[in-house]
């Protein structure tokens, strides 16, 4: 009964305050705006990529006639599905590619990143709900409860609330409940919203229900520990603008500085070749371990060529029963691959190493923890983007195999002496992307929950502890 | 000035003792020296990619000239190998002393092209992406231009925001305006000596950064100045905001209230929307629509090249080679014809792309008064040459000098004919000088910051003379 009491009077005051209206009705109106923008812009990329790909293989199914290995030269585009939350957290979708091109001999890297369509002013941030829920909301819940105990010492009414019977612990869970409301208030309307956005997005990049739970979860934890902490330290510190400043302090150092540090803290843990030097050092390991068609120098390709000779009892390749031109691309194919996917996959353990080091400082920034989980449960991390790439790059070993083999199949010609028309063309399947489970990506966020969860618990325990002298219970 | 002399001995002692201030100063200087150091050390890592990259072509062309000496029959002198392997070349754009200021786009654009005859006419659509993680890239540059950009504003902030109302809640405020000073008076000393103080602190900070990591920044003197005169300005921007909300004799909490959400639009907000607004006035053709028009402006030519090509020689008859074509002859040819015509048709989705890349530029330019904060920070980029502009500009060249590579030996190619030894020499060289920051952002930059100093003073007078404290 008390504890109503409290939260009533508690909300009547927070409401009746004119910056709050002011602070609280900015927020309300840049999450709008927020949503809005950010689901319209989902919608126009979305269509942009379902267009594309029906171009994209309008294409290939009515190229000319032409030989396999020709077409594998036309080759495809593959694009980047958008998941059903992008809108809601954009992460790295902007700063990666949006399409990989298809082709034969070699792997492309994903080309056209949305970022350099507009670099000017995406750099400071962008107006993302994420964005104003992570970075802007956690502002308003410092102003909102940096006073919470504070004030009452101020004024000089702690003494007088405590003498009336109330408890603090009963005190500090009223106050601490109001300002839950509070939050809430702006928190529930919004993941409704992204509930909602499962239905009508048209997205189609598959997304559980799991994903809009989790978000919830996560984005309330965070939440949460902003909420503990400035009460806590309210109760602690004799003034409201000591409060304030220390919490904007760890505002600041969370969402701003160590992000930043930790980027270059894990490149420098686990440096990246450049573009230049990784390419060239593919070409040196495939020169030398790979095969390579055209050089006659090419000890596998010497290699090669003995084995078919030997096989079918034969002096020179002209002379082969078989298709020398596709068993020799299906074999260059499978000997590069193999090199091509050592170099990559070697590059994408950096990128996961880097991955764990930024997560593991979300130990001194709870914003590092959820923006992790955040953009992971969006699908739109880097785990996702390595995911992608690698789907499209099985992809494109079928579709060489694909047309090698029809090429093999084709006689014992040479390269380019038989054509192949749209109706096969057709046979060849198309890409489809299968996403990551949130289950499985929570396997690689699991350290990042657990810190969340630490920082949440941590935040509640100050909270325990936060009794201050002056109290008479 | 005798008032100031005594207020800045006063305020000397106490911020001696303010323990908060001290630390907050010693974190702001760590926090610049660790910024500056990154910065330079991301320039560097550029520098030392790009040398790598001229030692190795360097090396390559003097093995090539030696060979042309000793054994000149041995020189594959097909011009699709020359251009394409043999004197392949890159175009560096060398980070500048000043680099370390800004990493700006640095991050997100090449700073080298190769010029070579196996690369696509235009470098925007080469997709040779970085091979950053891109998570990494997203997170942010902990440069100079951030810790001055987003930090000091709150030190300022720290430093300021009871300039008057601490000594209201201290009781001291009428023992002081009992002497004979008047309020306004007080307030413009105390400020004065504040920014004194925190001008000298900035002077000594950023000169003894910029000696300790940079490599002949001060060769430019007068980008120097700027520099120190810009950063002052916005640090004044600053006092003059706390300055402003003290004429109000409001509680501290609520001066910190109201300078935290004045920082938070300028610094957060504004910039954020602002960059949503002009993406949405000037949308650049997004790289999917690029792809599309792109793919759509070559496929004849895929499909076609052989028939293209039996018409090219029959418009083109003087460069039909002599006697029987070989059949790699002629696949060269029809590769070299059909990235002609593909760098032909898609000219107008280029030129779309560059109009409304440089639209969209100027539009941003425009919108830095939104705040005082992208004033600055496109002053840093002007001075590090590490804006969207200078990377832009920067690819336009890039993409003339693959077009004249591509027209050195595009007859050659076409008549089937080797190079000499004449021709090898000839070969074009290319080499790229950033212009100096435009004279137009500069002054833009000036004006900018000095305006909103001029206008927020003016603001305060205006206020001061009405209100009677």
């Amino acid at each position: 009964m008390m504890t109503r009491a409290i939260v009533v009077r508690e909300l009547r005051e927070i409401f009746r305050q004119r910056v709050f209206q002011i602070m609280g009705s900015i927020l309300f109106l840049l999450i709008v705006f927020a949503i809005l923008s950010g689901f319209a812009y989902q919608q126009t990329i979305v269509k942009q990529i379902e267009a594309a790909n029906t171009t994209a293989r309008t294409h290939w199914e009515s190229q000319s006639d032409k030989n396999q290995h020709s077409a594998a030269h036309y080759g495809v585009y593959l694009f980047k599905p958008k998941s059903p939350l992008s809108f809601w957290d954009t992460g790295i979708d902007k700063y990666v590619g949006s399409a990989i091109f298809i082709e034969p001999h070699g792997r492309n890297r994903p080309m056209y990143r949305p970022i350099d369509d507009s670099p000017l002013l995406a750099r400071w941030g962008e107006l993302t709900p994420a964005f104003v829920f992570l970075v802007l909301l956690p502002l308003l819940v410092i102003w909102l409860c940096s006073s919470a105990i504070s004030r009452e010492k101020e004024l000089q009414t702690l003494k007088f609330v405590l003498s009336q019977g109330v408890s603090w612990r009963t005190l500090l869970f009223s106050k601490v409940l109001a300002r839950w409301i509070v939050v809430l208030g702006f928190a529930l309307p919004a993941f409704l919203v992204m509930a909602l956005t499962f239905q009508f997005s048209g997205a189609t990049m598959e997304a559980g229900i799991e994903n809009w739970i989790l978000m919830g979860l996560v984005y309330l934890l965070f939440l949460g520990v902003f909420i503990h902490m400035s009460v806590g330290l309210s109760a602690k510190l004799q003034n409201t603008s000591a409060t304030m400043i220390l919490m904007i302090g760890f505002w600041l150092a969370s969402v701003w500085i160590v992000p930043r540090v930790s980027a270059y803290f894990s490149a420098e843990m686990h440096p990246v070749a450049s573009a230049w030097s990784f390419d060239v050092a593919l070409e040196s390991e495939i020169e030398a371990r790979g095969m390579k068609r055209h050089d006659l120098n090419n000890a596998n390709l010497k290699a090669f060529q003995q084995e078919l000779l030997d096989i079918y009892n034969v002096n020179d390749l002209a002379d082969l029963p078989v298709n020398y031109a596709g068993l020799a691309l299906l074999e260059t194919e499978k000997k590069n691959d193999l090199i091509i996917g050592e170099s990559y996959g070697s590059l994408f353990e950096d990128y996961q190493n880097q991955l764990t080091t930024v997560q593991m400082f979300g130990l001194i920034s709870p914003f590092l923890a959820v923006k992790q989980l955040s953009m992971g449960l969006c699908k739109t991390d880097v785990l996702n983007f390595i995911h992608f790439q690698e789907e499209a790059d099985k992809y494109r070993k079928d579709f060489n195999i694909t047309l090698n083999k029809d090429l093999v199949q084709s006689g014992a010609a040479g390269e380019r002496s038989e054509v192949r028309s749209s109706s096969f063309w057709r046979e060849v399947p198309e890409f489809e992307y299968k996403a990551t489970t949130s289950l499985g990506l929570l396997s690689h966020y699991g350290l990042s929950f657990l810190i969340l969860g630490a920082w949440f618990i941590a935040s509640l325990l100050m909270l325990l502890f936060s009794k201050p002298k002056t109290s008479l219970s | 000035m005798k008032l100031f002399r005594i207020f800045l001995a006063s305020d000397v002692v106490q911020l001696r003792r303010d323990r908060v201030m001290i630390w907050s100063a010693i974190c702001f200087l760590a926090l610049l020296i660790y910024g500056t150091h990154e910065g330079s050390i991301q320039a560097e890592e550029i520098r030392a990619d790009q040398k790598l990259m001229s030692d190795l072509t360097d090396s390559r062309l003097e093995s090539l000239f030696q060979e042309l000496e000793k054994n000149p029959q041995q020189v594959d002198r097909t011009p699709y190998e020359m251009g394409g392997k043999t004197a392949k070349r890159y175009l560096h754009k060398s980070p500048p002393p000043l680099a370390l200021l800004s990493v700006g786009q640095r991050d997100l654009f090449e700073s080298t092209y190769a010029i070579s005859l196996r690369e696509g006419d235009y470098t925007f659509m080469s997709g040779h992406e970085r091979l950053d993680n891109p998570l990494l890239t997203y997170l942010g540059s902990f440069d100079f231009a951030f810790v001055i950009v987003w930090l000091l504003p709150l030190l300022i902030i720290v430093f300021s925001y009871q300039l008057i109302s601490g000594e209201d809640e201290l009781g001291t405020l009428p023992l002081l305006l009992s002497q004979p000073i008047s309020f306004r008076k007080l307030l413009f000393v105390k400020t004065s000596v504040r920014f004194f103080l925190i001008s000298v602190y900035l002077i000594t900070a950023v000169l003894l950064v910029l000696a300790v990591f940079g490599r002949g920044v001060f060769g430019e003197p007068m980008y120097i100045f700027f520099l120190l005169c810009w950063i002052l300005l916005y640090a004044l921007f600053w006092f003059l905001l706390s300055s402003f909300i003290n004429l109000f004799r409001l509680p501290s909490t609520t001066n910190l209230s109201f300078l935290f959400a004045v920082f938070l639009l300028f610094v957060v907000i504004l910039p954020t929307s602002w960059g949503l607004i002009t993406d949405m006035k000037n949308p650049v053709p997004t790289r999917l629509d690029l792809v599309n028009k792109m793919r759509e402006a070559t496929r004849e030519i895929d499909n076609d090249s052989a028939s293209l090509l039996n018409a090219y020689y029959f418009d083109h008859p003087e460069l039909m080679p002599e006697g029987n074509v070989r059949n790699m002859a002629q696949y060269v040819y029809k590769n070299a014809l059909k990235n002609k015509m593909v760098a032909a048709a898609a000219r107008p989705v280029v030129d779309q792309y560059y109009t409304q890349m440089d639209l969209q530029i100027d539009q941003s330019f425009r919108s830095i008064y939104v705040s005082p904060a992208i004033i600055l920070y496109t002053g840093f980029d002007a001075l590090a040459q590490s804006g969207a502009g200078d990377y832009l500009e920067f690819q336009k060249k890039s993409d003339r000098a693959r077009l004249t590579w591509r027209d050195f030996f595009e007859k050659k190619i076409f008549k089937d004919d080797l190079l000499t030894d004449a021709d090898i020499r000839a070969l074009p060289d290319f080499s790229f000088t950033a212009d100096p920051p435009k004279k137009t952002i500069v002054a833009g930059i000036w004006m900018g910051l000095l305006g909103i100093n001029i206008l927020l003073i003016g603001l305060i007078h205006l206020v001061g003379s009405f209100r009677k404290i």
